[in-house]
């Protein structure tokens, strides 16, 4: 294991040297970049394959075969008996994610045995027991096959991808719902900044579940048309599934050997709002301590982009725009964005989605606006980007913040370096 | 920079604990996960040296297994019997496992990180050493640490069926720390050093029975019951009650087939 700290003690710089993604928009971070920034929305009724429902809520579904071509690759070499039957539709997304992440950070099969690998991933979905067919068989006294349950126990999202891998190391499955990727990250920091691991696999992952879907019909957060946060008219969220990685290095073990460094996580904040069990604070309490705690060592007047949690539903978007109007004061510089629009609402997926298309971003030093936002809402303090209005960025800071059921609010502040 | 940190509560909880006056009223709705991990922290809290700081300068961490798993699947009958798009909202969103660290925070007015993990090994710990890295960086100045499980009757089910009739080894509970920035506090139970988790793959029905489950302490093993909670239980009441005039270094060692945990305690 390297030294944790450099000499005078400062913490350590944290890289980032490869990026995942998969989502509905997209197999890889490559092509969702680029539909992103085109403006292509594939939102629609949910998938068969997923499964069936009478409710009329579209959804951003990811693609039916999940498991890229390169995931595949890289499993033939860390566990040749792989069936990809034998886990779930989230562990598919996550390694498809990681796979792309590890391959763009030049870390093979061989590289993973000889490091200290930390994962921290986040999820909603993919920690709970919902196989329906098994609940009902039991409780009508019917004592079902047992392979569900064993199924669950081996769902553990962070502990498949270390099976998977065949890496050792510290691991946590964040179950911050929807904040849980952008803490995951923030952990994964925080692992490397202590000399707990070598490189951190950060970031999160779900799959569409009917439950969910229904659960959030009940609360009348879904809208029945594409969502459009921060729009005057915005009706709610549309859920989404995928998965969005980071692999994230102590800067000087990446330069070391000879890894490419894409960007940084230079701060990272997550609060409590304590407020209400499901809506935000009107005024984002949490939301302000999280921005002040995460821009410690960064300015806010250096930060260039925001992606905002932006689901599209009325509490939210009011919540978030009132927090960055505080803790930004200059935030009528920075490029406030949401991209929940083209992904849907992906829960512990966002915050590792949202981090890639930051970066993204400012690596290209542009942001398309906020897809399906037409009008903004004229009450926010601060002011979004219309989906016609993509903006060059003078800068490479910027924000990506999550918001979540119980309050929590989390941000990381990341830096593109080109 | 790397502050001390110092454990200053150590409680374990089960569910015949009462429920204290004040947080009667605002616990009527919340499921025996939630009221495990208020009730729990209000206890702890109480337990530990009164400070006074900013509520951004308190986390909860918490750390499950199973999560609210009862919670989950009376949302998954509601969904099954009163169809598509009737849950019952409060069933859904306290199925979502961080609910408990929101009614915690709201409830004993922590406005700092509310952190859950799961992990079927040992995500009490998980989650200390989360909140130790906070303490010691300064991102907090008193953390909550919780490990909470209330289990399911399917699971009982399936535990029994797995392993022929054997008894359910487990209880609905809870193990409650507090942690404290070491110097701004006048008393202490003991201070607490790195934590560490390793998880290695295993056969799943392992999580369940914990049979080769080992924990070593200061030369001495400890074979724990055969649940979740059960390691971090004999940990919490060793920190609670080690003898007045101890001194030095102990280490913690708990060893099975999922993989290995350790602590090291200064006292």
């Amino acid at each position: 294991m390297t030294t944790p700290n450099p000499p005078d003690n400062r913490p350590p710089q944290v890289a980032v040297t490869g990026l995942g993604g998969i989502a509905a928009g997209g197999s890889d971070s490559a092509e969702l970049w680029r539909n992103l920034a085109a403006g292509v929305v594939r939102c629609g009724p949910v998938p068969e394959y997923l499964f069936r429902t009478i409710l009329n809520f579209p959804v951003f579904a990811a693609p039916q075969n999940c498991l890229s071509d390169r995931a595949r690759a890289l499993l033939a070499e860390t566990c040749p008996n792989f069936r990809a039957e034998s886990v779930s539709r989230t562990i598919l997304l996550t390694v498809t994610a990681a796979a792309e992440a590890l391959h763009q950070a030049g870390i093979g099969a061989a590289d993973l045995r000889k490091l200290r690998v930390g994962i921290a991933l986040g999820t909603t979905v993919g920690c709970t027991f919902h196989n329906e067919d098994y609940y009902v068989a039991w409780r009508d006294n019917l004592a079902p096959d047992l392979a569900p349950v064993h199924s669950y126990l081996g769902g553990n999202v962070a502990a498949a991808l270390h099976r998977l891998l065949g890496t050792r190391g510290p691991s946590a499955v964040v179950t911050n719902a929807c904040a849980s990727g952008t803490d995951a990250i923030g952990i994964g920091r925080n692992w490397l900044a202590a000399g707990h691991c070598d490189l951190a696999i950060g970031g999160g992952a779900d799959e569409l579940s009917r439950v969910a879907y229904n659960g959030f019909a009940s609360l009348m957060l879904a809208d029945t048309v594409p969502c459009r946060p921060f729009s005057r008219d915005r009706q709610g969220l549309n859920l989404g599934e995928g998965a969005g990685v980071l692999v994230m290095e102590r800067q000087e073990s990446a330069v070391v050997r000879g890894g490419k460094v894409l960007g940084r996580v230079r701060g990272y904040g997550s609060a409590a709002d304590a407020h209400h069990p499901t809506a935000p604070h009107p005024e984002g309490r949490g939301l302000k301590t999280a921005l002040a705690q995460a821009l410690r060592e960064v300015g806010a007047g250096e930060i260039v982009l925001v992606n905002a949690h932006g689901t599209g539903t009325k509490a939210n978007d009011q919540a978030e725009t009132a927090a960055l109007a505080v803790a930004l004061p200059g935030a009528a510089a920075a490029a406030i964005v949401s991209t929940k629009g083209f992904t849907g609402h992906t829960l512990g997926a966002a915050g590792g989605l949202e981090a890639v298309f930051t970066l993204l971003a400012l690596r290209d030093g542009f942001t398309p606006g906020t897809v399906g936002c037409g009008e903004l809402d004229p009450g926010f303090a601060v002011r979004p980007l219309l989906h016609s209005e993509g903006r060059r960025l003078s800068g490479r800071l910027g924000l990506s913040q999550s918001l979540a059921f119980g309050g929590g609010n989390s941000v990381l502040v990341l830096e593109a370096v080109v | 920079m790397s502050n001390p940190v110092a454990i200053t509560a150590a409680l374990r909880l089960t569910m015949e604990h009462e429920i204290p006056a004040k947080l009667v009223r605002e616990l009527r709705r919340a499921d025996d996960f939630i009221r495990l991990a208020v009730v729990g922290g209000f206890k702890a809290l109480a337990a530990a040296p009164p400070r006074e700081m900013a509520p951004e300068a308190r986390g909860v961490f918490i750390g499950t297994a199973f999560g609210p798993l009862e919670t989950n699947f009376q949302s998954l009958g509601s969904l099954i019997n009163d169809g598509e798009g009737q849950i019952s909202p409060t069933l859904f969103s306290h199925s979502v496992y961080n609910s408990a660290a929101g009614y915690a925070a709201r409830l004993l007015d922590f406005q700092g990180p509310a952190l859950t993990v799961t992990d079927y090994g040992w995500p009490f710990l998980i989650a200390l050493e989360e909140a130790r890295l906070a303490v010691a960086s300064g991102r907090v100045e008193r953390a909550l640490v919780l490990g909470v499980e209330v289990y399911s009757e399917l699971l009982a089910d399936a535990y029994r069926r797995s392993f022929a009739g054997r008894q359910v080894p487990w209880h609905r509970g809870a193990v409650v720390w507090v942690l404290d920035r070491a110097a701004a506090v006048e008393s202490r139970l003991a201070l607490l050093r790195e934590v560490e988790v390793t998880g290695v793959p295993c056969a799943t029905g392992d999580y369940l029975t914990r049979t080769d489950e080992l924990c070593r302490v200061a030369g001495r093993e400890l074979a724990p019951d055969r649940h979740t909670l059960a390691a971090v239980e004999t940990l919490s009441d060793l920190v609670k009650d080690l003898p007045v005039g101890t001194a030095g270094e102990i280490d913690w060692v708990c060893s099975a087939s999922f993989g290995s945990a350790s602590l090291r305690l200064l006292v």
